[in-house]
């Protein structure tokens, strides 16, 4: 038997949810009792393309 | 302006300390300036300098606290000085929470996470997921604007590491009960379901809901996983975990027509599936795919959700809101002959779609901005033409503003423009409750729904406004409530999409003009 | 492949970085005239903090301070002919890091200063600072100020002197890792470091014969000098960067420096080349008598401290200054938390007690700021944008964002990546 993939996991634990993005998704899942933290996320390299691009070469 | 001016013997501060509350003091009602320092003789001689007269006479030492107010009166002063110990004395109130600011702090915090949403604007979403999928977490990835070869890069290192991209552009999905993104509340039960669409999936769960049925999961893929660009990735793999799945008993698959190759591949996959599965392309000619070995297709989502329903063994409820011919007779009649379009104003795209497909087998094509064949694309989103069916949640009308689904403030203009036609004969609606939607969308187009009738019977017509909720008596708008705002404004309500396409066929096609 | 190639390189080299400054050894070895010390300082020339500055365009404190220093060299004999002698370009100026020294504020050091000579004793390596006081250094030009460097020159530093000779050198690294154990950061608050620092050199300086009347007059100086020990402090971390520099592939920044009216920084792999922009306002808390729009821009070497884990990054374990910060603990605390995003690592000798003695973030790494978006922190004084004046205040200050983006830049473009 091949062993359990993560997606497999993902439909028979308990969802713990990190959540990158509009708020009110997190909201959303605690008010429906699950685990979850927000990411307080802005554009990287405050959206300079060339720096972004820089970066996904050397980060 | 005076200058008043006391000490507090062997009081010893910080001076940056000093320094915040010598501010506050100073933001206080008629207080001009005020100084707290130590009494060093170095500080004494700066707030001389300063102004700050009668501070020599004190006789502070390097140990006591020297406070010199500059204020409108003495008794204003004094009664600050008289305040002091409040200043000094501080109320930290409530401690700060540390936010985190990335996927990799987010982890340190919460080590057992397993999913990551993610909903950033669609140029970064590539990056958060790549870093999610680097530290094992499976994807939820609501973004849209991501690249076909992004799309498939993410999906093939997802599988490779046995995890799931669910997406992007995925806006709905139901993993053991829990509702990601714009969901509706269901019960559970044994009906698992895989969507390439966000909305078809909340209509198939609600409808399973209120049938009496239950689901397992929903597992959104993303519009474009079953064309031959991304082979049906995400597809086969929820696939393959509903077929271990111990609570799903029949898959349920909603998509567009896939590729011609990856149909090949799923209908493989679905043979040696242990479990029934149903499918339901939108958009195809009838017949198009037929029954294969396990395989039940379906042509519309009604239609796949009963068969979904009878193939988990249950019976489906009859929550007897059929179209019946008394009701359309009714509505007919009062309908000018120049009446003789519908003008769909769709929050939910794959209603949109599926709208399209009800009024195309019915001969009656529509135009739209997302429409089923290219020859029917609308030359300007903004003009719609004979029947017209829009779907407002698509790019050009949501760059920069809220989803429809969560503010119906471009619908309802929509809705109002379209009533100042004359050749209209039904404005046909969607109305899709659920976790994230607004709290009352019944209510924002039901205002709408009143002026266009409005508009409408100013110029001597009646128009027809029918609108297909989504949802269940479970999610917190309140389905009951919803229809009946929705039937007070005077809309026909019913509470399935695939209904009220229905209805608006059977009300302009039996006519005699 | 020649991507993972580059990333492999880069972290090999931001570890080596990394490891230089925190294996570093600063001892205190003397105290002597900097023109006997840093060996590359002209005659006619003073040091200034931050970047290259010429007269035109050197900020009101920072003139303030240059003129101070042309009279006490007796260059000239008051302001107006100083502030003539220097238009006209009769003083070279230069910056401080470009002679393996900083200062603190207007940064100014020219020949018969004394300076601390610190050696780095792990990498061989010596940095130099000069004295901290609150009055010159911030563009005061008046006697008095002028004053208190006569002082240093011709009682403190020698007595100070005589007594770190005759210890041979003093070991800063126990005192520094004590301090901040004590609630000191080293930047704002380096006065637990300074009371050690005197104690520990009270009786060498009795032992070695220095006069009854300058020992007195040295150990008042020293024993009420709060800041004292900022001046040892810089030249430390001073000695530690410097360890760092010109490791090839490293994006971990050697240099955090302003002059009132630029900051600029250094990265390791690329060379000694400066990454300007336009210095910050300090968001900060005055002195009685002062405000807002007396302030001058961030100014001084003194970032020097924060370039290697201490100042801003500690301010955690500072809780004396926790009003500059808001004023909760939890807000001192969150911000050196938030250092350790943009850092290599963490301190394996300098701690701070309320993280659970955990070390302070150290090695700024130009990548992970853009990425982040987090700034390093900074807490600093502030100068008055008028040249005459005393120190008016302090508060935080980040540096501008468009100085690691154009070091990122010239990164690509040096290593091909473009």
């Amino acid at each position: 038997m091949e062993p359990e993939k993560e997606v497999d996991k993902l439909l028979t634990s308990p969802i713990s949810a990190i959540n990158i993005g509009v708020e009110d998704f997190a909201e959303n899942l605690a008010t429906q009792g699950t685990q979850v933290i927000h990411v307080n996320w802005s554009p990287p390299a405050g959206g300079d393309s060339e720096i972004i691009a820089i970066l996904d070469k050397i980060l | 302006m005076i200058t008043e001016s006391a000490m507090l013997k062997n009081r010893y501060f910080d001076s940056v300390f000093l320094m915040r509350i010598s501010k506050q003091l100073g933001e206080q009602p008629g207080i001009h300036y005020a100084a707290l320092v130590m009494g060093t003789p170095k500080n004494i001689e700066i707030l001389a300098d300063a102004g700050y007269s009668g501070i020599e006479t004190l006789g502070a030492s390097s140990n006591d606290l020297v406070v010199s107010i500059k204020a409108d009166s003495i008794d204003t002063a004094q009664d600050v000085i008289n305040s002091l110990e409040n200043f000094l004395v501080r109320d930290t109130g409530k401690p700060s929470t540390r936010r985190v600011k990335t996927i990799e702090q987010a982890l340190t915090q919460q080590p057992d996470s397993n999913l990551a949403v993610i909903s950033v604007p669609g140029e970064f979403a590539t990056r958060e997921a790549r870093q999610a999928l680097k530290r094992g977490l499976n994807v939820f990835l609501f973004s849209d604007h991501v690249s076909i070869e992004d799309e498939l890069e993410l999906k093939q290192s997802a599988s490779e590491k046995g995890l799931i991209v669910m997406g992007p552009d995925c806006g709905t999905s139901i993993v053991g009960g829990v509702g990601l993104g714009f969901a509706n509340a269901v019960q559970s039960g044994t009906i698992g379901i895989i969507g390439a669409s966000g909305t078809g999936t909340q209509e198939v769960t609600s409808l399973a809901h209120r049938w009496g049925s239950g689901i397992s999961h929903a597992i959104g893929v993303g519009g474009r996983d079953l064309s031959d660009d991304i082979g049906g990735i995400s597809t086969m793999q929820a696939i393959d975990a509903l077929d271990k799945d111990h609570n799903t008993a029949v898959i349920l698959l909603i998509s567009k027509p896939p590729g011609l190759k990856t149909l090949a591949l799923v209908n493989q996959r679905i043979a040696a599936c242990s479990k029934p599965v149903i499918t339901c392309f939108l958009g195809s000619e009838k017949g198009l795919f037929p029954d294969t070995d396990n395989i039940t297709t379906t042509h519309n989502l009604d239609e796949a959700t009963t068969a979904a329903i009878r193939l988990a063994g249950g019976i489906r409820v009859d929550e007897g809101s059929e179209i019946t011919p008394e009701s359309i007779q009714r509505e007919r009649g009062k309908l000018k002959p120049n009446q003789k379009y519908v003008r769909g104003v769709f929050s939910g795209g794959t209603l949109c779609y599926q709208a399209q497909q009800v009024l195309r087998d019915a001969g009656m094509p529509a135009y739209s901005n997302e429409p089923l064949e290219k020859d029917k694309h609308l030359s300007a989103s903004s003009k719609s033409t004979e029947h017209t069916l829009l779907d407002m949640g698509a790019d050009e009308f949501t760059i920069g503003k809220p989803h429809p689904m969560v503010d119906s403030s471009l619908r309802v203009e929509r809705i109002l423009s379209e009533a100042q036609d004359p050749t209209v004969a039904v404005i046909l609606l969607d109305c899709i409750l659920g976790y994230v939607a607004s709290n009352d969308p019944g209510g924002e187009i039901a205002l709408a729904i009143i002026d266009a009738k409005k508009i409408a019977k100013q110029r001597g017509d009646e128009l027809t406004v029918v609108v297909s909720i989504c949802g269940t008596e479970i999610d917190h708008q309140g389905l009951d409530q919803q229809v009946a705002v929705l039937e007070q404004a005077g809309a026909i309500v019913f509470k399935s999409g695939f209904q009220s396409a229905e209805y608006a066929v059977q009300l302009l096609s039996g006519r005699s003009n | 492949m020649e991507t993972i190639d580059i990333k492999e390189k880069i972290e090999f080299a931001n570890a080596e970085a990394f490891n230089r400054i925190v294996a570093a050894d600063p001892v205190l070895v003397d105290i002597r005239p900097a023109g006997e010390v840093i060996p590359k300082l002209e005659d006619r020339m003073v040091l200034h903090s931050g970047p290259p500055v010429n007269w035109v365009h050197m900020s009101g404190a920072q003139k303030g301070a240059v003129i101070a220093i042309v009279i006490f060299e007796g260059w000239a004999n008051d302001i107006a002919s100083a502030e003539q002698l220097l238009a006209s370009g009769g003083v070279k100026l230069e910056p401080n890091h470009h002679h393996s020294a900083v200062g603190p504020m207007a940064g100014t050091i020219s020949k018969s200063l004394p300076v601390y000579v610190i050696e780095n004793r792990t990498h061989g390596n010596r940095a130099y600072c000069r004295l901290v006081e609150d009055e010159q250094q911030f563009g005061n030009y008046h006697a008095g100020a002028i004053d208190g460097l006569r002082k240093w020159r011709d009682i403190w530093a020698p007595s100070i002197g005589h007594g770190i000779r005759h210890l041979n050198g003093l070991s800063l690294k126990p005192i520094i890792a004590k301090a901040l154990q004590m609630g000191d950061e080293l930047h704002n608050r380096p006065n637990a470091a300074s009371a050690i620092f005197t104690g520990a050199m009270s009786v060498p300086m009795i032992e070695s014969g220095v006069s009854t009347q300058d020992l007195i007059s040295t150990l008042t100086y020293i024993s009420s000098h709060d800041l004292l020990f900022l001046g040892l402090a810089m030249a430390s971390a001073k000695s530690a960067a410097d360890a760092a520099r010109n490791i090839e592939y490293s994006t971990v920044v050697t240099a955090m420096a302003r002059n009132g009216y630029e900051f600029g920084i250094n990265v390791s792999g690329l060379n000694d080349q400066w990454f300007t922009a336009p210095a910050p306002a300090i968001d900060g808390l005055y002195l009685p008598g002062y405000d807002e729009n007396d302030g001058g821009l961030d100014m001084g070497d003194s970032a020097i401290t924060e370039t290697v884990g201490w100042g801003g990054f500690a301010i955690g374990a500072a809780p004396g200054i926790l009003s500059l910060v808001g004023g909760t603990p939890e807000e001192a605390l969150n911000y050196s938390l938030d250092m350790r995003e943009i850092t290599e690592g963490l301190s394996p000798d300098y701690s701070i007690p309320a993280l659970g003695f955990e070390g302070t973030a150290v090695g700024i790494d130009i990548r992970k700021v853009a990425a982040s978006g987090t700034l390093p922190i900074i807490d600093t004084a502030i100068a008055h944008k008028e040249p005459g004046h005393s120190i008016i205040g302090a508060g935080l200050v980040r540096p501008p964002m468009a100085c690691f983006h154009s070091a990122l830049r010239a990164f690509a473009a040096k290593y091909g990546l473009e």
